[in-house]
């Protein structure tokens, strides 16, 4: 009962008026985003980020979490109707929402597609509202080993399911920890780094890491790779029929196993929406009814993965406010929100601050219910995006990132470090190192430092507690699994190509 | 070319492998203000380079030993999951962007491109904010492949008006004024939109 009547007490919070206005600001922007060419999603949470430097941590979470939800539903119209994926969580959506519009039924695969983001996005809120008390219970009674061992878990998994380049994501992982690393050591106060730049010394932001890296780094990688401008072709009236109640009924396992897959996905840190996704469809195409007539435009081919690119939005919000891990590019966003507010998330957090807590997790339905509305209305509006010129959005983006880091200190110091950090953001596309590790690194490196060095002080430097502890000891097995799967991994997949291909040539 | 690919692909690792040794002699000399025995700042910078450097060396090796000249950069779990679907080549090629026929590869675009954006971060103390953000935004649209210069110019100018009227207005940032004729213009413009 408590729950509930908290979770009333968060609807009353959203819906005041202002945050009300940054709600439907933040759907309209994540709506736009997933659409636009030459931005995505994560670049577009990253941007707003800055202007919520004068507002309140409420308001500010809400309008992040809202392009957040929404962001995860937008691209699916360019994806169904022109073949065009606004994001790579609507890949899946190719392969049964195109063929379903290409047989004459737009309107329908965009039905089902809402359907599914409204459906998958409310049982994914729910799930969370229940789960989360319990985890922030449990993340209560850790101790600083168990509580490094938890970051490390979460570093781990990012590493191990962002690509199959493990090197390469550990690179940007320590890459991140050593740009945490720069300035004023946490513990004794001793100058690390900074190679006598005043710049340096008070240590490099994380927010112009972030911006630099995924803003800048995005655009430049964007003028190398250019795509001519999209000319839309004519589909006749845009708009979204919803399937019947007996439609609906026969898709109920797809959704259901889609909801739930998407939100354990998204609990899981380094696992966000485009797994869940792909992981959906696939388990759609093993265990569905229609297995074998996915591919040619059914619906369970639309909700499999719609309902789980949406449901994962709930489940990435557990360890986020619960424990402080951020699990993907737009949830360490989401953090970062809350730590230029001076709020650092996790169970104490979760626990004293109810208000702000539950004003979260009544954005995550207000937002369900608000970007399926908005979808629903103004698609006409929102593919004509798609026809905007990359060219003019990334002028106005590199603008957006240099106002961000003039904005957060004000000084050309700033301006620096945010070009070099597009720099390094390019080059990493450049060389294919992915940049997620790199982000969550430098913001959950001080967290990182601050346990290990605590732990290594209150236990005399015998770092085998990590191991030797019970809980410690397990999700450190976990953080070697994590490590370890992905090369498993690739070697059965190398040794399952190599048999077919004998089997081919006998 | 088997060399050169494998050059290309080793090169990088080497760099980080080179940054690791160097960033561990400076970590070397930070001065231990604790007792002895006890784990000072550089023990965890320290953790953190050797996983640098085995991550380094491990990308060398690997490039060495497998001379991989296309590597798969998808996670393994969309990899079984689109394996498991039959799309597994379909993902590939989506996901990269590859059955995309509007796609042109410049890289001179993106140099100039970060020319440009070291040059704003260089000028705009002499140039002020308005003129060198109007130059960025032309720039960047050019560069980008904009091919309609007029249209630019007048994008390009209202955009730096509208970022100049919110930091002002808005957000109350203070801005590079620029040096001599361009302070001139940046004071006539605050003027216009009313800040003193």
């Amino acid at each position: 009962m408590d729950t509930l009547a908290n979770l009333l007490h968060g609807f009353t919070i959203v819906l005041q008026p202002l945050n009300l206005l940054f709600l439907v600001i933040g759907l309209v922007l994540g709506l736009v985003v997933a659409v636009l060419p030459g931005l995505t999603l994560v670049m577009g949470v990253v941007l707003a980020l800055p202007f919520t430097y004068g507002m309140g941590v409420i308001p500010a979470v809400i309008l992040l979490t809202a392009m957040y939800v929404s962001g995860t539903y937008g691209g699916a119209f360019t994806s169904i109707l022109f073949r065009i994926p606004g994001e790579p969580i609507d890949v899946p959506l190719l392969w049964d929402g195109y063929p379903m519009a290409r047989a004459g039924e737009p309107a329908l695969a965009l039905g089902w597609t809402l359907f599914a983001a409204l459906a998958g996005g409310l049982f994914a809120a729910v799930a969370m509202v229940f789960l989360s008390g319990p985890v922030a219970v449990i993340a209560l009674t850790l101790s600083t080993p168990e509580y490094f061992a938890v970051i490390m878990l979460g570093l781990s998994s990012v590493v191990s399911l962002g690509g199959s380049s493990l090197p390469k994501a550990l690179i940007s992982l320590s890459l991140g920890l050593l740009f945490s690393a720069v300035g004023t050591d946490p513990t004794y106060g001793e100058p690390r780094f900074d190679f006598g730049i005043p710049i340096l010394q008070d240590g490099i932001e994380y927010l112009l890491i972030m911006v630099g890296a995924y803003g800048l780094g995005e655009v430049l990688t964007r003028m190398e790779v250019r795509s001519t401008p999209v000319n839309l072709p004519a589909i006749g009236s845009i708009r979204t029929k919803l399937p019947s109640l007996k439609a609906v009924l026969g898709v109920k396992a797809s959704l259901i196993r889609g909801s739930l897959v998407g939100f354990l996905i998204g609990v899981i840190p380094g696992a966000g929406a485009t797994i869940a996704s792909f992981v959906s469809y696939g388990l759609e195409s093993q265990y569905g009814k229609r297995r074998r007539e996915l591919g040619t435009g059914i619906p369970e081919g639309i909700v499999a993965p719609q309902s789980a690119a949406t449901a994962s939005v709930g489940g990435a919000m557990v360890p986020l406010l619960t424990m402080g891990i951020p699990g993907s590019g737009a949830t360490a966003i989401i953090m970062a929100a809350f730590m230029l507010q001076g709020v650092q998330p996790g169970p104490h957090v979760f626990f004293k601050s109810g208000d702000l807590v539950f004003a979260v997790f009544a954005a995550v339905f207000a937002s369900v219910i608000g970007m399926c509305i908005l979808g629903y209305f103004a698609i006409k509006l929102l593919v004509k995006v798609l026809a905007f010129p990359e060219a003019v959005t990334s002028a106005f983006v590199v603008m957006f990132c240099f106002m961000g880091a003039m904005a957060s200190r004000s000084t050309s110091g700033d301006l620096w470090v945010i070009a070099s950090f597009g720099i390094l953001g390019y080059m990493f596309e450049r060389f294919r190192f992915p940049i997620a590790p790199m982000v969550l690194g430098a913001i959950l490196g001080p967290l990182a430092e601050t346990s290990f060095m605590t732990t290594m002080i209150s236990f005399s430097n015998d770092w085998t507690v990590f191991f030797t502890r019970p809980i410690s000891g397990a999700i450190m097995a976990l953080v070697a699994v994590a490590l370890i799967y992905p090369l498993v991994s690739e070697w059965m997949g190398r040794r399952r190509q190599g048999r077919q291909s004998m089997e081919t040539s006998s | 070319m088997a060399i050169l690919d494998r050059a290309r692909h080793v090169a990088p690792f080497l760099i980080v492998a080179g940054a690791a040794v160097w960033l561990w002699t400076i970590a070397e000399s930070f001065s231990i203000s604790t007792r002895l025995g006890r784990a000072g700042p550089e023990l965890w910078p320290k953790i953190v380079l050797l996983l640098m450097l085995g991550a380094a060396l491990w990308g060398v090796a690997e490039a060495l030993l497998k001379g991989r000249s296309e590597e798969n950069e998808t996670s393994v779990l969309i990899t079984n999951a689109a394996r498991s679907a039959g799309h597994e080549e379909d993902a590939r090629k989506d996901l990269a962007g590859e059955t995309d026929d509007r796609i042109d590869r410049q890289p001179v675009s993106a140099i100039a491109g970060m020319a440009a954006m070291l040059g704003y971060v260089a000028v705009i103390s002499y140039l002020g904010y308005a003129v060198s953000t109007f130059l960025l935004l032309l720039s960047i649209m050019l560069l980008a492949g904009y091919r309609k210069p007029l249209r630019a110019v007048l994008m390009a100018l209202l955009g730096a008006l509208a970022f100049y009227f919110v930091f002002q207005r808005l957000v109350y940032v203070s801005l590079p004024l620029g040096t001599g004729p361009f302070k001139e213009l940046s004071l006539t413009l605050m003027a216009m939109i009313g800040v003193r």
